[in-house]
Parts: structure tokens; C-alpha cells; sequence
């Protein structure tokens, strides 16, 4: 989706809060990295950048501030894709993820917004 | 199976959307209040900076291009 869209959209990875850090006091899920959850700006930029380097993701990453002003004005964790049209105006809203974590449905609706 | 649905979602995601190798982005948390902006209403605009240090802010983009905007993190 990337890099069939890149030339007709701004696509980004918005890099933001871990939702199941290693030191949240909840339990421990197998099978993903163990990641702290960072308390600073520096510490979010390196996992962020560990995170794109180790999984060779060629999407360009923002990272959110340490406040989450970002995730909290989108209400967009855990996961959530939008898409913004070019009159700056929400265009098309996934859920909330996991479940609602819907690529099939946002490429859909990006691609009728550009009118292929 | 939460977790495994998440893992998949993200997952899928990074494949395609990157066409990149796999990637294990699963999670929960704090969404935000409020349920973020709905369709037809303006984006909520941001300055954050890419990983290269670069600034970028949302509004720059408007009356030029779309953009789509992905959230996650690797947990």
C-alpha cells in the first residue's frame, strides 16, 4: 500500500505509546519484543528507531511526544488508521485496533478518495 | 488471543503497507478521551518530528496532498 500510494498520499507511521510494555505490571505476552515503556522523548526516538531498522519498515515514522498529546488528540491507541483528505478534514476513520485494525478497509477508502 | 489478533492486525499492516518483512506490532492501552475526530470533521493538527529529526506538521500538507496516518508502537 505504501509503495503503490506514496507518490499520491503523505503516508506515516506515527510511532506512539507502547501498549503492552514489559514494565506495565500487567502480565507478560510471549511472542513480541520486550520493550519499557520510555519516559522520555529520547527513549520513545530509540525504540522507534530499533523498531523501523530491525523490521526494515520504509514508511516514514513520526514520533509522538512523551505526553501523547498526539495519540490522545486522535484517540488512536493501541493501533488506528486515518486518512485525512487534502481540505484537512478526516476522510476515513478505522477503529480502534487490534480489532479494528483494518488495512483491506483503509486501502479501500483511499483508494476511492483518489478516485481509482 | 487478543495479543495474537494484534500481532496479526499489525503484522499485516507493515507488509502492506511497507512491503517490508514482517512486523510485530500488537496492542492495547490508552486511545485517548473523547474517540478522536470523525469523518467530515478537521484533523486535529500536530508538529512532530520524523526519526531523521526532521519537523512535520499536519497542516503543511493541506490543499496539497492526502495523508494517511498509521498508529502503533511494537508492543
Amino acid at each position: 500500500m505504501y509503495e503503490t500510494y506514496k507518490s499520491q498520499a503523505q503516508i506515516y507511521l506515527v510511532y506512539i505509546r507502547e501498549a503492552h510494555p514489559s514494565d506495565g505490571g500487567g502480565k507478560a505476552f510471549g511472542g513480541t519484543k520486550s520493550v519499557k515503556q520510555p519516559t522520555t522523548y529520547e527513549e520513545r526516538c530509540k525504540v522507534a528507531a530499533d523498531f523501523v531498522k530491525d523490521l526494515k519498515i520504509a514508511i516514514p515514522t513520526l514520533v509522538d511526544t512523551i505526553d501523547n498529546k498526539t495519540m490522545m488528540a486522535y484517540s488512536a491507541g493501541p493501533d488506528r488508521i486515518y486518512i485525512l483528505g487534502k481540505d484537512g478534514k478526516v476522510s476515513y476513520k478505522g477503529e480502534r485496533g487490534p480489532m479494528g485494525f483494518k488495512v483491506d478497509e483503509a486501502e479501500a477508502a483511499l483508494k476511492k478518495m483518489l478516485g481509482k | 488471543m487478543r495479543v495474537f489478533c494484534t500481532c496479526t492486525a499489525l503484522l499485516a499492516a507493515c507488509v502492506l503497507l511497507a512491503a517490508s518483512p514482517a512486523a510485530q506490532v500488537q496492542g492495547k492501552g490508552q486511545g485517548g478521551p473523547g474517540g478522536g475526530p470523525e469523518v467530515g470533521q478537521p484533523a486535529p493538527d500536530f508538529k512532530l518530528k520524523l526519526l531523521d529529526g526532521k519537523e512535520v506538521q499536519l497542516a503543511s500538507y493541506k490543499d496539497k496532498t492526502p495523508v494517511v496516518l498509521v498508529f502503533g508502537s511494537c508492543t
